[in-house]
């Protein structure tokens, strides 16, 4: 089986025509056995511990909190995230709805259809969970990505902001929405 | 016993071939292979369909665990002088820091090596007060920019 066969008395062990008799060889069987086991080894180490997709990276780019951007009331987009995870939007100064699951993506897109200077502000509670917030931000750069196929210039304006307790208040209507702030 | 027992009819296999597949994978897996830096925490990364490419190398890990703990991670390049020879020696160095020790650990290791990218690693679970401190942080010492690692989340 695994073995390799050195030499061993050639079928034609006539002399070659030199003067000295050629050695007779002596038939050397190798065992491999031992060798493909290691192999094999190696190779189920380098199999399990290669890693074949790096982990992918989002940029973050945080715009200087000390230029305030006008914004026109219509043309805000307000996300909420609470502690439990739940998400509630709302435009301008509306009272915030919750987002259905799954929801997010469409109404993103549409809204911006509809509006081309739409920014997005996004509230996060600090208990709710890290992913929510890059939930949320790959659905952004998906919508984005969706846009730029129409316009090449576009680009999506979203920012964070601290979620507060008024946030709190307007999402379980305790408060009411004040207009023009 | 009625029936009389078969002769069996010595079967050689010739594995060579197979061998031979096998060293070609060994040594395909030899020579790709990159061995993840060891982590001292592990870390539920989040999915993502974000296809940025992390950079390879001067980066600042900024892990964030499930349980909000911070610690801070990077490459260090040193001179060590070994038998009269000067010799570059890398070395990954840890810190564990919070969020009041964080901004002055991060200067510190750009002031060294200005062009390092900052990565944070934070764990799905983690909480999101901890990673807006973390931003804020990031921003009021003007490094607005920096990379969120995500794994690749599959579909659309």
């Amino acid at each position: 089986m695994a073995a390799v066969d050195v030499g061993g008395p050639s079928p034609r062990g006539k002399k070659t025509g030199g003067l000295r008799r050629p050695k007779k060889r002596l038939g050397i069987r190798i065992d491999m056995t031992p060798m493909v086991d290691i192999a094999f080894l190696l190779l189920i180490f380098y199999m399990v511990t290669t890693i074949f997709s790096l982990p992918q990276a989002m940029e973050i780019n945080l715009p200087p909190e000390d230029q305030p951007v006008p914004i026109a009331e219509s043309n805000l987009f307000t996300l909420r995230v609470d502690s439990e995870g739940k998400m509630y939007w709302n435009m301008g100064v509306e009272k915030p709805e919750p987002m259905p699951a799954d929801s997010l993506r469409p109404i993103l897109l549409r809204k911006n259809q509809e509006k081309p200077k739409l920014v997005t502000l996004i509230k996060i509670s600090k208990d709710a969970k890290y992913y929510k917030m890059i939930d949320i931000v790959d659905d952004i750069q998906l919508v984005e990505k969706q846009m730029k196929e129409k316009n090449p210039n576009f680009s999506y304006r979203f920012s964070f902001a601290p979620y507060t307790d008024e946030d709190e208040g307007l999402i379980t209507g305790k408060l009411q929405p004040k207009g023009g702030k | 016993m009625l029936k009389r027992m078969k002769r069996r009819i010595g079967i050689k296999i010739d594995m060579t071939p197979m061998v031979d597949i096998a060293f070609l994978l060994l040594i395909f897996y030899m020579s790709t292979t990159q061995f993840k830096p060891p982590e001292k925490k592990s870390v539920a990364l989040p999915a993502s369909h974000s296809d940025i490419k992390l950079p390879e190398k001067d980066i600042l890990n900024i892990t964030v665990t499930k349980d909000d703990s911070i610690a801070v991670d990077y490459v260090d390049r040193k001179e060590v002088e070994i038998q009269g020879k000067k010799e570059r020696v890398l070395e990954r160095i840890y810190e564990d820091v919070n969020l009041n020790t964080l901004a002055g650990t991060i200067l510190s290791i750009r002031a060294k090596y200005p062009g390092i990218f900052v990565v944070i690693k934070a764990d799905r679970e983690a909480h999101y007060g901890t990673i807006q401190a973390l931003m804020t942080t990031m921003r009021d010492n003007h490094m607005p920019r920096f990379q969120l690692v995500t794994e690749i989340k599959a579909g659309s």
